[in-house]
């Protein structure tokens, strides 16, 4: 197998992939040939500063948009809340995980793993924390370590930002079982 | 057996993602339809596995495309060779371009493919899904 991607290679393709085709390889390669708008060339330094004094504030994604999930599964307020609790458990794990892989520089398993939180947290309306994971998931397809690690430090507090606002919801509502 | 000719008025459903929350949301949203007959699995291996042990394959599956060991594509291909009749649907997080392949692929292996989406698939769609199959 090696010897034919080093005969396509010098054939003048720009890469290669055997079959039977995997999501898993071809995926990294779509992120390197293709051009993705939504992540910026990783060569840009991260500290340039925002030069357009509107940049900020009005595109901020929300922490908590509690409307979000409701569009999704609909209005169902006991559904919403047992959905809520689920994401809080296994979002936790998820962005601890998150952290630890970003600061091993463990590309592979950030992109997986910021993906997965990324839609979870998008569902449930933690915008703050899918948009986060997405910069995440394009750093590690990128294969960008420093990145990675830059971004994954801002991790555990996206979290809890999303966290103290959700449970915050979850303590009061119109009608929870007394003692639960 | 053919579920042409035998639809049911609430179909069994097999739910195939990694994620557990995913699941979840989906699970929640099928029993608000009325469809408590669901099968869970976390890849398309496992998924094998559970469709070997059912005496009856469901009427509707919806499976991701991106999972870790055999992924939505892989797991297409071993649904067409087992001849599966019933129907698919497809969501995935990642981009059109993987979507619109496993699509290609899906439909190219002679299995009946309701459609794919990006997710979360929302109720809406999900319950046009049902209505319409």
């Amino acid at each position: 197998m090696q010897g034919e991607a080093e005969r396509c290679r010098a054939a003048g393709m720009d890469d290669y992939l055997s079959k039977p085709l995997r999501l898993q390889d071809l995926r990294p390669m779509l992120a390197k040939w293709l051009p993705n708008p939504a992540s910026p060339p990783p060569q840009q330094p991260p500290e340039a500063p925002q030069t357009s004094p509107a940049a900020v504030a009005p595109g901020e994604p929300p922490v908590w948009d509690s409307l979000a999930l409701s569009e999704i599964v609909g209005t169902n307020l006991a559904m919403q809340q047992r959905l809520l609790a689920k994401y809080l458990v296994s979002a936790r794990a998820q962005a601890a995980s998150l952290h630890r892989a970003a600061q091993a520089q463990d590309t592979p398993t950030v992109t997986g793993l910021a993906h997965t939180l990324k839609s979870a947290s998008r569902t449930v309306g933690a915008m703050a924390l899918g948009a986060l994971c997405q910069q995440l998931e394009a750093a590690g397809a990128a294969d960008d370590g420093p990145l990675c690690t830059t971004l994954g430090a801002q991790v555990p507090a996206a979290f809890m930002q999303a966290e103290t606002k959700i449970a915050a919801a979850l303590r009061f509502p119109v009608s929870t079982p007394v003692g639960s | 057996m053919n579920p042409h000719t035998s639809h049911k008025l609430i179909p069994s459903v097999m739910v195939v993602d990694d994620d557990a929350f995913s699941r979840d949301v989906l699970q929640e949203m099928l029993a608000a339809q009325g469809i408590l007959d669901v099968q869970t699995a976390d890849n398309g291996r496992s998924a094998l596995r559970v469709l070997e042990a059912m005496t009856t394959p469901p009427d509707l599956l919806i499976c991701d495309v991106f999972m870790p060991d055999m992924d939505g594509i892989e797991f297409m291909s071993e649904l067409a060779k087992r001849q599966y009749r019933g129907d698919v649907v497809l969501v995935t997080g990642v981009d059109v371009e993987t979507l619109s392949l496993a699509r290609e692929i899906a439909a190219g292996q002679g299995l009946r493919l309701l459609g794919s989406f990006t997710k979360p698939l929302h109720r809406e769609v999900l319950a046009q899904l049902l209505a319409t199959r």
